[in-house]
């Protein structure tokens, strides 16, 4: 028998809009000690199938069908049923680190709390709990008891939850999406630490991704959802060397990937352009810039980013790559005037920024383009969307007339593939990867001869990812603008930038034509950077670690 | 973003490592809040003084009208009341420094001894309400978050609107009313029998507050005629503010139980009970302390309707007697009073709240 059995599983939660049928008809077993992972775009129904397993969806939704968990049917199970298995029989690790720890307990507390509500004293809880912290490698676990989750990092949460989850010996444990909020680097290590301590303890993995790569790092076995059904099962190796269903083989196509082979690297858009053209055509132009913020206490200053030098030239895409806290939005929002202080000389399109003139910043962003990491947030909620993109008109073409101004923006609309009747929609009725092209068609209406993207792709689906790179792409080449292109996704970066910068602690550590950087990086961070980043061939996962190693 | 609080918050653990620089940290922050007072406090007062001094004098306010001008005028050189506000203002404030709260008027009783005759009963029914407005307020608070949009929330939502919708001398006279005059249950006016009254009044080390005192004295009638006397302007004021703790309590809850470590808190095996009463309430307190603070501030001036309702003489009712006096110099006082103490008050919270959540006092 399996460990955990699912036959049939329905799940319908009501809505204003009529019954959603989140999972329609799922089966999936796990044996035990087995690593396997559902994988899925969001709203496929792989986290709505996790939580259903130990009872975590809340009393609205309809559940039919039969999670048989260590012999036990889950979907009619009593409380007290429950109550064993959660933490018992199945450990869970969640996605978010930040909110996944209750911010106003002491990490001992929480430890013990889901300890001792099975039954075990505070003595014997308090010694798992140290027992358990040091296992996942946190350094004093004796202080750390004491201390609240705000004082760890991410990494650091991810660990003490998977200690938390480790601790009653569970048969199975279930981790949502563990490194989607993790840098690359850390996400490296997280994954080794959940492979190591199932083996060690006899666990079995049940793993929801989004990331085909991590995927083949992980798994043995993988089961691929989509839209509440499973469309493909099969071993890591089937799956991603002779996948079957076209989802599949679309969903690891769409992965962005370093190129491994380099003789024929790309070495940039630079080649096609006349040498002395270049000097004479430079766009932005960064000598020692230096950003900081105000610090909490009165007084203190943040050195955000530190003497930093770079320049962008005419119709060129620059890459600025880094991890989280790198410095690399600052810098973005630092070309237009906002955000912290700036010291040192910026220049934009011909113009200084340090020290510029109100009236003078507002004439330089009428000629750059802003493109913005969540498009759910970007537009207005209450206006439509052709009010939203039509803005930057409004506010820097007053005189144009409600017509010209309709027809510019159903122009654009179309430019970015979204059907012009779209004007007329609320952003909460387009897709993400819909409001991610109205905020291109947006940040395109002024003609814009720098466009700057922060993480524009990060929020969206691999499959849509691709889609909206490849817009990307096709305008820049139509129309010529150039552009500053932030992102933490190496490959991404890869695949859309001609030159490079990388940033570390707000720091230049490395910069160059794209194919050089990556293939032959000249620094130890820029090395670990690329060595981190997986790759979907389950095979070779990390196609970088050998070579550096 | 999300994850560059993380690496700041790596540099923290060298910084604050131990219990010790955590004291250290909130003992800060505290020192702070207390600080914070002062200014608070005088600009209360500032308001106060200018405030009161646009109507007019004391004297002209008190007399106007009665006496004839120079009559007035000579009372008002008397008095000072005749020299620049300026000049009034900083020997106000010098009197104030030295705990002077001036004399009333009217009846030439200092200030500071209202505040310690009637200032205690006003304490005492604030407490009375504050507990009763708890023991609604947070249990229905989490009674509705759990069942929110069911039945129970429903009810809940209609019974709080009612309650703080209805005007505190309105509910107070239907109470009196039903329980006092058509059941004769309970004593509608006053704080004690007089008899209680004044055997309380004049016992030796007799703080004030009522309930305390009877207890000290051992007399289990005395205990029980005090409290009965409470009851009724209690829970009047109790109820209504009940009304906005279950409101508060139940937004608050409805967003930790939604949140993603009460979903892993779940995952581990807590149950549904422990999450209820501490693993998702101990999050929420912070802003329902917060509002509770401001319910104090509320509940002192509030209570000028429940006193003069139940004739009960604190803060409030000699507040409302000498207003009909036009004795500005006990109302000045008094206001200026009942500033300090909702600023005494809002700190006392403040610092409460920061104990209960390291992310405030960081």
């Amino acid at each position: 028998m399996s460990l955990l059995d699912i036959a049939n599983l329905q799940i319908d939660f009501p809505t204003d809009n009529g019954l959603v049928h989140a999972v329609r008809g799922v089966n999936l077993n796990v044996e035990a000690g087995e690593r396997v992972a559902i994988v899925g775009e969001s709203g496929s129904g792989k986290s709505v199938t996790a939580r259903a397993i130990l009872g975590l969806l809340g009393d609205d939704c309809r559940i039919r069908g039969r999670i048989m968990l260590d012999g036990r049917n889950m979907v009619e199970a009593s409380a007290g049923d429950l109550a064993a298995a959660r933490g018992g029989i199945v450990g869970m690790v969640f996605q978010e680190p930040l909110s996944s720890l209750n911010p106003v307990y002491t990490i001992g507390a929480q430890f013990r709390l889901g300890l001792t509500e099975h039954g075990l004293d505070d003595k014997k809880a308090d010694e798992l709990c140290l027992e358990y912290l040091r296992k996942v490698d946190i350094p004093d676990p004796e202080t750390a008891v004491k201390k609240y989750p705000m004082e760890f990092s991410g990494g650091q949460i991810q660990r003490i939850m998977i200690a938390m989850a480790l601790a009653l010996h569970p048969k199975l444990i279930i981790a949502d999406e563990p490194t989607t909020a993790l840098d690359v680097t850390v996400q490296l290590e997280i994954l080794d630490l959940l492979k190591r301590q199932c083996a060690e303890s006899g666990a079995a993995l049940l793993m929801i991704s989004h990331n085909m790569a991590v995927v083949a790092d992980i798994a043995q076995r993988v089961v691929v959802m989509r839209r509440g059904s499973v469309v493909e099962e099969a071993s890591v190796e089937d799956l991603f060397t002779r996948p079957r269903d076209p989802y599949t083989k679309q969903l690891i196509a769409s992965v962005p990937k370093l190129e491994v082979e380099d003789g024929d690297a790309d070495s940039g858009g630079l080649t096609d352009v006349d040498g002395n053209d270049i000097d004479n055509d430079i766009v932005v132009q960064a000598n020692h810039i230096n950003v900081f913020y105000k610090g909490r206490r009165l007084g203190s200053r943040i050195h955000s980013v530190q003497d930093v030098s770079f320049e962008i030239h005419r119709g060129e895409i620059l890459g600025l790559v880094g991890e989280s806290g790198s410095g690399k939005s600052t810098i973005g929002r630092a070309l237009i005037g906002l955000g912290g202080e700036l010291e040192g000389e910026l220049s934009l399109l011909g113009t200084s920024v340090v020290g510029a003139s109100k009236r003078e910043m507002r004439a330089l962003r009428e000629r750059v383009g802003f493109i913005f990491q969540d498009p759910g947030t970007s537009f207005n909620p209450r206006r439509t969307v052709g009010e939203g993109v039509a803005a930057p008109l409004r506010i820097h073409r007053p005189h144009m007339s409600d017509q010209e101004v309709n027809s510019k923006v159903r122009t654009m609309l179309e430019a970015v593939s979204l059907d012009p009747d779209y004007v007329d929609r609320y952003p909460h009725e387009l897709s993400g990867g819909q409001r991610q092209r109205a905020s291109i068609a947006r940040s395109l209406m002024l003609d814009p001869e720098l466009i700057i993207a922060d993480e524009p792709t990060s929020a969206l689906d691999v499959t849509i990812q691709a889609k909206v790179l490849e817009l990307l792409k096709q305008l820049h080449a139509q129309l010529g603008f150039s552009c500053l292109f932030i992102s933490h996704d190496l490959a991404v970066v890869d695949q859309m930038a001609d030159r490079v910068i990388v940033l570390h602690h707000g720091k230049l550590e490395e910069s160059g034509v794209t194919g050089q950087v990556l293939h032959h990086p000249q620094q130890p961070y820029t090395r670990k950077l690329i060595s981190s980043v997986l790759a979907p061939n389950p095979e070779n996962p990390q196609p970088f670690k050998s070579v550096f190693a | 973003m999300k994850s560059s609080n993380a690496k700041s918050g790596d540099v923290k653990v060298a910084k604050t490592s131990g219990l010790s620089g955590r004291a250290a940290e909130l003992l800060r922050y505290a020192l702070i809040r207390i600080l914070l007072i002062i200014p608070t406090a005088l600009i209360l007062v500032t308001l106060v003084f200018f405030l009161m001094r646009l109507v007019g004098d004391p004297i002209t306010a008190a007399l106007g009208g009665r006496l004839s001008a120079d009559k007035l005028a000579q009372m008002k050189h008397a008095a000072g009341y005749d020299r620049p506000v300026i000049v009034q203002y900083f020997e106000y404030l010098g009197q104030l420094v030295r705990g002077d709260f001036g004399v009333t008027f009217s009846d030439n009783r200092p200030v500071l001894d209202i505040f310690r005759q009637n200032g205690t009963a006003t304490l005492e029914l604030g407490i009375f309400a504050i507990i009763i407005a708890a023991l609604i307020g947070v249990p229905l608070g989490i009674v509705a978050a759990v069942h929110k949009d069911h039945w129970q929330d429903i009810v809940l939502r209609v019974f709080s609107a009612i309650s703080y919708a209805t005007p505190i001398f309105f509910l107070g006279l239907v109470f009196k009313l039903v329980f006092g005059s058509w059941m004769g249950m309970l004593p509608i006016s006053g704080r004690a029998s007089s008899d209680t009254a004044l055997t309380l009044t004049s016992a030796q080390g007799a703080t004030g507050l009522y309930l305390l005192d009877a207890i000290s004295l051992g007399s289990a009638p005395m205990t029980l005629d005090v409290l009965r006397h409470a009851v009724l302007p209690a829970v009047s004021l109790g109820l209504i503010t009940g009304g906005v703790f279950i409101r508060l309590v139940r937004s608050q809850m409805v967003s930790t139980l939604a949140s993603d470590y009460t979903l892993a808190g779940r995952a581990r095996g807590i149950r549904e009970k422990t999450i209820h009463k501490r693993f998702a309430l101990r999050p929420a307190l912070g802003p329902i302390l917060t509002v509770a603070g401001l319910q104090i501030a509320m509940i002192l001036g509030g209570a000028v309707l429940t006193e003069t309702t139940f004739d009960w003489h604190g803060l409030g009712y000699e507040l409302a007697q000498y207003l009909s006096n036009h004795d500005f110099t006990a109302v000045q006082g008094i206001v200026v009073l009942m500033a300090i103490i909702v600023s005494v008050v809002n700190c006392v919270i403040d610092i409460l709240v920061a104990i209960n959540d390291p992310r405030i006092r960081s």
